[in-house]
């Protein structure tokens, strides 16, 4: 008999239960989208012709460039810790010693872990989205498409940051240097990438360009920060995603398989 | 101390090794152990006993040879033999932010749904009900052994296998232990013991493997490993002329001073310390005191382990 559902449950009860690091993907997420519209209300309440409504559809895009931060810092700490929290407890060997497949043990991870991390992150976006309508002013408001394709993107961010920090934390075998690594990336070396115009549509394969893409006001033509565009189409963009969700996985995988418990 | 065993063994290997780079952790080991007995596997530190119990469990993979696992092939068929093994390896490990029973949850959950039933079963077994719902950051290094022995018995296990289970506990926990290990074999089931407490595993086991460099250098019951009844420990008036005379009878062995008025020595069947006694006093010596000895496990295992020492290393 499968023991798929109990195992995901029971990775679900390992990432619940530690409340520090679930108190600081809330603060992130939540404490970050709440702190980012209180402020703007504030300036715009002050200075109304100075700055722009905290909500409305101009309002909302904006929060998404600090959610986009926040989302990846949290799902990067909760992919971390889900991929190295086994081997680092010693808690492996006894998983392995029951007998059940290391492939299963690597793969209920992915689901256990995302079942604390979206509804985080669902919740930060109600925040958000609350925060557009409330925050408006008069001004537009997001129609339903755009926050569908807003959650789209948001689902995006969280999976393959959560499955890059998962697959690259069982690789080496350690939570701290996987963020720290990851926020290196996200942080310096991506972004150096981004301007190096020689690379031209290559750049598509940086993580966040993908992701990028799926933005609710992104089209084909992506401005990088050099200020030269390159053409992301959705399809590229997909496959881009996907890619970088498997690579990950499967490296992931493979180690669990192979490293001696 | 009587148990039964049956013929097929529940652990077998031949020819068992595993490297670790040009360095070999355990070298060319053939085991058996049957069903139905407490076995100690013996050896100093860094012998290679738990390399052997990781390669035993499908935890690391052989460099060469074979093992099965109640009868089926490690670590090929490591799913059928693990159903009904239990193990503990090294230092029992767990989710320190996780309670008691939350920690047995994680590894019922990989095995059957009867596991996630006998939790509170395992709990009361191993004395640790009352406290199975705090954090075991907040556990003593005795209740995380009995909880390491809770989380092996979640399958209802036929092989119980425990790698150095005293460790970090006071004697009344060694005797828990101990307790818990003989009621286990006492249902008929098995138990593979690491330890390096001669005294412990002297008093625990009815076979022993004696492990040393990665070699198993003697397996046997506890009684056939100590050299049965033939040791004799003989004072005497003159020990230097006593040891000439006992020498030249036949078939006796060893003849070694354990100081300078005692002789202990190994008569070959049919010899009785009778005839022994005859000879040195015929031969003039006066003997005070003739006593058949038995070799303790420790006696034995110095003897064995030290016999692959180079003389360099037995000096140093």
């Amino acid at each position: 008999m499968s023991r798929i559902v109990p195992m995901i449950n029971a990775e679900f009860l390992k990432l619940r239960k530690r409340r520090g690091m679930l108190a600081l993907a809330i603060v992130l997420t939540v404490g970050g989208v709440v702190v980012a519209n209180v402020f703007e209300a504030i300036y715009h309440a002050t200075s109304p012709l100075k700055y722009a409504a905290a909500g409305g559809m101009h309002g909302f895009l904006t929060n998404l460039t600090l959610f986009n931060i926040t989302a990846t810092l949290a799902a990067v700490i909760l992919g971390a810790t889900a991929g190295a929290q086994d081997t680092g407890s010693g808690v492996f060997r006894s998983l392995v010693a029951t007998g059940q497949s290391r492939l299963k043990l690597a793969g209920v991870r992915i689901p256990g872990g995302l079942m604390l991390l979206l509804p985080v992150l669902l919740v930060a976006y109600g925040v958000e989205l609350a925060g557009a309508f409330l925050f408006a002013s008069g001004t537009p408001t997001p129609d339903g498409t755009t926050m569908l394709v807003g959650l789209g993107w948001l689902m995006a961010v969280a999976v393959l940051n959560f499955c890059v920090a998962l697959g690259l934390a069982v690789l080496l075998q350690a939570r701290g240097t996987a963020i720290g690594l990851l926020i290196a990336w996200h942080l310096a070396l991506s972004r150096l990438i981004e301007t190096a115009a020689p690379l031209g549509n290559w750049r598509v394969l940086v993580s966040s360009v993908a992701t990028d893409r799926f933005l609710p006001n992104a089209t084909d033509l992506v401005t990088m920060r050099e200020g030269n565009t390159i053409t992301v189409t959705i399809a590229v963009a997909l496959v881009v995603v996907v890619a970088w969700i498997a690579v990950a996985t499967a490296l992931g995988m493979w180690r669990t398989v192979t490293q001696d418990a | 101390m009587t148990t039964t065993t049956s013929a097929a063994p529940l652990v077998e290997t031949r020819g068992l090794t595993r490297r670790f780079g040009a360095r070999a952790a355990i070298d060319g080991v053939d085991l058996r152990i049957p069903s139905g007995v407490a076995f100690g596997l013996l050896g100093p530190n860094g012998a290679g006993k738990t390399t052997l119990i990781r390669v035993l469990l499908g935890l690391i993979k052989p460099s060469a040879g074979d093992a099965w696992l109640m009868g089926h092939a490690m670590p090929a068929e490591h799913a059928a033999a693990l159903a009904s093994v239990g193990a503990v390896v090294e230092e029992p490990r767990f989710h320190t932010h996780l309670t008691g029973r939350e920690n047995l949850a994680i590894v019922a959950a990989c095995i059957s749904d009867a596991a996630e039933a006998r939790i509170p079963s395992v709990l009361a077994r191993v004395g640790l009900a009352e406290r199975a719902d705090e954090r075991v950051g907040t556990y003593s290094l005795g209740m995380r052994q009995r909880l390491g022995i809770a989380r092996c018995l979640l399958n209802d296990p036929q092989l119980l296998i425990l790698d150095e289970p005293m460790n970090g506990l006071d004697p009344a926990g060694m005797l828990e232990v101990r307790d818990f290990i003989r009621s286990f074999v006492d249902e008929g089931r098995t138990v593979l013991l690491s330890s390096h407490l001669l005294d412990e595993m002297e008093r625990t086991c009815d076979m022993v493997a004696i492990i040393d460099r990665g070699h198993l250098v003697r397996q046997g019951r506890l009684s056939e490993l100590r050299g049965g009844e033939n040791r004799v420990i003989v004072e005497c008036s003159d020990v230097a002329r006593a040891r000439t005379v006992l020498q030249s009878v036949n078939g006796i062995e060893h003849v070694a001073g354990e100081d300078s008025r005692t002789l202990v020595c190994t008569l070959p069947d049919g010899t009785s310390p009778a005839q022994l006694n005859r000879a040195l006093v015929t031969a003039g010596i006066d003997v005070s005191r003739l006593e058949r000895s038995q070799a303790s496990l420790e006696e034995r295992f110095l003897d064995l382990t030290t016999r692959l020492q180079t003389p360099e290393e037995a000096i140093a």
